[in-house]
């Protein structure tokens, strides 16, 4: 046995969320509460204690003058994170699960990106964090997108996406981060429906947005790139992905101005029969 | 005029696929090698070169697949092209003759010079990262970690009070 395991907890449950299963347990019954408050929508009790992964949640209980009190996540049996406050640690935990869920889950294939419907078009931007999905995602719900996700992109088994149940996560000046509801920014919560129109881009200091397309075995390839279970589960990513682009145009470029960037895809998009 | 050892190289030397997840999308083919984690998408040509290659095949009985679709298409350069994709791992190449394989150099100098720059095929090859990486970049030693910025793993790094420290 673990030393972890030998220390005395007080609360714990065990849930399913897209077929990958998660326990929680806490040092502090009163904690629970806020981290079971960031498992993703859509979750189902287990009846039994059996799980892929568990978090431990130690907090102090008892606080001494003095004396740094600090509280400690650990997956499995490796610690995650030590910080003085709670709500980092809720950060991490909640950053750490939805990664474990995506590397994971044979329900959904997820691929790191954003994604937003327009018109009836569906919209993927794949990219890796501090890429600049967030602010493209936001700048598509403020002209009137629908929002699917800022982060992580849920396909299921016929290669429809569909919503992954998160607010945009909208990075602060203090490197921060902070949750805003798609409805705050006027825009509603996207239907599933088949990936329309891929967008393959980074932010270029000079750059404009003047794409040149790309074969659908290249855009694969790059949406393979950002698959966190592409390395277990190849067979299952290659065919979702192949269905989820098999009506799709893939289109490649540096981006410069966000607002240009948007106006000028969508503007295509105005232009383009749904097919 | 052909020599001797390229009808030779042509006749005797052998390409078999790789064990790979295979998929065809619109006429280019992509393969994944769960060994090493690499994908790699090969445009029409290249993926018709790797497909005919199931059984171990010459480049001349590739060739011959390859000819209802690319009928001008010439042995040396599918051997070319051939040997290329073994280079980068995607094909076994075994030869019948070792004799064929001394005077091999001097045969890819002969055939390179002519084909190299012209070869018809197309490869693309991405290393598929661990899924932590793919999800975020980390922090180094000392460097400022976040919910958002975690310490890279293995490193012995924990995040305390904002910075990367030895656990």
């Amino acid at each position: 046995m673990e030393k972890i395991d030998r220390l005395g907890w007080a609360a714990g449950v065990a849930f399913q969320a897209f077929a990958v299963r998660i326990g929680i347990r806490v040092s502090d019954p009163l904690v629970l509460e806020s981290v079971f408050s960031r498992v993703p929508a859509g979750w189902s009790r287990l009846q039994s204690a059996a799980v892929d992964r568990l978090y431990s949640v130690v907090t102090p209980i008892i606080r001494r003058r003095n004396v740094r009190h600090l509280c400690v996540l650990y997956g499995d049996h490796t610690r995650l994170s030590r910080t003085e406050r709670i709500e980092d640690l809720l950060d991490y935990f909640e950053s750490d699960l939805d990664l474990h869920i995506a590397a994971n889950s044979q329900d959904r294939l997820f691929i790191h990106a954003g994604a937003v419907r327009w018109k009836g078009h569906t919209i993927l931007i794949p990219g890796h964090s501090h890429t600049g999905k967030t602010t493209l995602v936001t700048e598509f719900l403020k002209s009137g997108a629908a929002y699917y996700s800022d982060d992580f992109a849920a396909v299921d088994h016929a290669g429809d996406l569909h919503p992954y149940p998160r607010d945009l996560s909208v990075r602060t000046q203090s490197n921060g981060s902070e949750r805003v509801r798609p409805e705050d920014l006027g825009a509603a919560r996207a239907q599933p429906g088949p990936i329309s129109f891929v967008l393959l881009t980074e932010y270029a200091e000079d750059g404009r947005w003047s794409p040149s397309a790309v074969s659908r075995g290249q855009g694969m390839l790059r949406l393979l790139e950002n698959t966190p279970s592409a390395r277990k589960q190849p067979g299952f990513a290659l065919e979702v992905l192949q269905k989820a682009v098999e009506s799709a145009e893939i289109h490649q470029g540096y981006r410069g101005d966000k607002q240009q960037t948007v106006q000028e895809v969508l503007n295509y998009l105005d232009g383009r029969s749904l097919s | 005029m052909r020599t001797r050892e390229i009808s030779d190289e042509l006749g005797f030397t052998r390409f078999k696929q790789k064990k790979f997840i295979a998929r065809k999308i619109d006429g280019e083919v992509l393969l994944f090698d769960e060994e090493t984690s690499t994908a790699h998408c090969l445009n029409g040509i290249a993926g018709e070169m790797w497909m005919a290659c199931k059984r171990k095949s010459t480049a001349i009985e590739v060739t011959e697949a390859l000819r209802p679709k690319w009928p001008d298409i010439e042995e040396e350069v599918v051997w070319a092209s051939l040997s290329q994709m073994a280079k980068t791992e995607l094909l076994e190449e075994t030869t019948d003759q070792e004799i064929i394989s001394m005077s091999r150099r001097e045969l890819v100098r002969k055939l390179g010079f002519t084909t190299a720059a012209v070869l018809p095929i197309l490869v693309t090859s991405v290393l598929i990262p661990p899924a932590a990486a793919a999800a975020s970049p980390c922090a180094q030693f000392d460097h400022p970690c976040s919910a958002t910025i975690p310490c890279c793993p293995g490193l012995g790094l924990g995040c305390v009070l904002g910075r990367c420290v030895n656990l």
